[in-house]
Formats: C-alpha cells, sequence, structure tokens
C-alpha cells in the first residue's frame, strides 16, 4: 500500500503538505499522527508535528491514473497540468494548460485514444476494470451537446418522413449518447446494428417493425 | 517517439523485457518497429485492431509535434 511521512509546524499543516504531493483529496488517506508537534520558546525547543498518510485502494487508483497519463503526456512533449478525481465509480481525468487542446486531434481522436490507452494500462496496473474519461476544457460536454443536438434533429426528420435513417458510424460512448436522448421519444425506436467499428446507430419510426424498415433505408 | 511507444508496450504486455524498440529514420518519415514476445501481440494489437491504432493515434500526435511524420509497424 501507498504511504507517505510528512513533517510541519501542526499536525494539520503536514496532513496539508502530505495531500499536495499525493494530489488527492483527505477521503483517500487514512492519517496517522506519529507525533504531535510542541511549540518552542522564543523558537527553541519546538517540535515538529509528523504524520504518516496512508493511501486508500481508491485514491491508489486515482494517483496511478494521474501518473500513467503524466507519463504519456510527457514522452508526447505535450505540457499540461492534470487533474485526477472520482466519477460514476471510475476515474475522470481533466486536462488543462497550453498544449491541453492540441490533445483533443481530429474529432476528438486522439484524446480518445490516449483515454483508451491511458484505461487499459491502468487495469493491468491495479488488476481491476475501470472507466476512465478524459477531458480537456469541457470537450466531452459540448461532444455530448452537438450529439443531442443531432438526435432530436434526425428524429424530427423520422417522425416527418416515416422512414428510417441509419446513422454514420460512432463509438459506443457516443451512441449511448444518442440512445440516451431519444429514450423519452414514443414516436422513434433506436438500435445498433452491425459489428465492430462498422456498428451503426439506426433511428426508425416507432411500431415499424426493423425488418420492414431495413429495406426502406436501403 | 521510440520511448513513447516502448512505455504503452511495456506497460501492456505480460513480458515487458522482451520488448523492442527501433527507430528507423528516413528523409520524411520515420519507421518505429515494435517487436514484443509471440504470445504478447494480442495484447498490443487488441480486439479488431484498436490498441494498434491507439498507438499510432498517439505516435502521430508526438510527430507532429516534432514537425515529423512515423509509422509504427508491429512487427512478428
Amino acid at each position: 500500500m501507498m504511504a507517505l511521512e510528512e513533517t510541519g509546524r501542526t499536525a494539520d499543516e503536514a496532513v496539508d503538505a502530505g495531500l499536495r504531493k499525493l494530489g488527492i483529496a483527505r477521503e483517500y488517506v487514512l492519517v496517522e499522527t506519529l507525533a504531535t508537534g510542541a511549540r518552542g520558546f522564543l523558537g527553541l525547543g519546538g517540535q515538529e508535528a509528523r504524520v504518516r498518510l496512508t493511501v486508500t485502494p481508491g485514491g491508489e487508483r486515482l494517483i496511478r491514473a494521474r501518473a500513467i497519463l503524466q507519463e504519456l503526456l510527457t514522452l508526447m512533449s505535450v505540457e499540461a497540468e492534470v487533474r485526477v478525481e472520482e466519477h460514476e465509480g471510475g476515474v475522470r481525468l481533466e486536462l488543462s494548460g497550453k498544449d491541453a487542446g492540441l490533445l483533443i486531434g481530429k474529432q476528438g481522436q486522439t484524446l480518445d485514444a490516449v483515454e483508451f490507452l491511458v484505461g487499459r494500462i491502468l487495469d493491468r496496473a491495479i488488476r481491476d476494470r475501470t472507466r476512465v474519461v478524459l477531458d480537456v476544457g469541457g470537450y466531452r460536454e459540448r461532444r455530448r451537446q452537438q450529439l443531442e443536438q443531432m438526435a432530436f434533429r434526425l428524429a424530427r426528420q423520422v417522425r416527418a418522413t416515416g422512414e428510417a435513417i441509419v446513422l454514420e458510424p460512432l463509438d459506443a460512448s457516443e451512441r449511448r449518447i444518442i440512445h440516451l436522448a431519444l429514450q423519452g421519444d414514443d414516436q422513434v425506436t433506436t438500435e445498433s446494428v452491425g459489428d465492430g467499428r462498422g456498428r451503426r446507430l439506426v433511428i426508425r419510426p416507432a411500431g415499424v417493425k426493423a425488418f420492414h424498415s431495413e429495406q426502406q433505408s436501403i | 517517439m521510440k520511448e513513447l511507444v516502448e512505455f504503452i508496450a511495456k506497460a501492456l504486455v505480460d513480458e515487458p523485457d522482451q520488448v523492442r524498440v527501433t527507430e528507423v529514420e528516413g528523409e520524411r518519415i520515420t519507421v518505429v518497429e515494435l517487436r514484443v514476445a509471440p504470445g504478447d501481440l494480442g495484447k498490443v494489437i487488441g480486439k479488431q485492431g484498436r490498441t494498434a491504432r491507439c498507438i499510432r493515434t498517439l505516435l502521430n500526435a508526438a510527430a507532429t509535434k516534432l514537425r515529423k511524420r512515423a509509422v509504427l509497424e508491429i512487427l512478428e
């Protein structure tokens, strides 16, 4: 287990210094006070406080995820700061700084690739499956809104024409956004068809049998 | 660029000390060759080549930053 000893004027200051070094919040460490520290007289005879911080498994996962990302960034000569937090049971990494924008790439391609590899490497390091989300300056959120707008627009079109629409191939997380956006629309149904990279989302008028509308869309 | 591919490959395979990466620099293009233990080939390629594709994307981004072009060859 990861642990660290730190000193300070008071135990609280020592804990804060340790957390800054680790880059995680207080909830991810167990604190043991090894020496409470004593104020000296006229700066003489004082004793520093000494604490030991033991990182919890959840905290270790955050520290490792950030370390993996930082290593990749360094090797890519990308200068950026990394913030890490827990998010929906997984790990969310947020990049900022001068080069952060470069990391998005064409249609988020580079961002997706870094996210995937950090996830893979982390899984192997901690021998557990973790959902990793990597974001730069709210890019993921903007992309989600774009996809939702597109979903609503296409659903209107399907309702108007009564014909199914087959979307361009999207990755699983993007298809999920569209399925969720349209699940409350009882006039259309959504479905993913095909395999692997060629898997596409289809928006159909509700009540039309899949086979029938498949023929229509061809 | 070599170090980038080496770091990723070593972190993904079961036998990291079998990972070999060489950089062959041409006039316009740098070829980064990756060799891993035969049993680890699937780990650096991934399902439907996804892992290999992601490594290539990172390599391209790193190369672009250096105003170079690079390709990754995974050798069997």
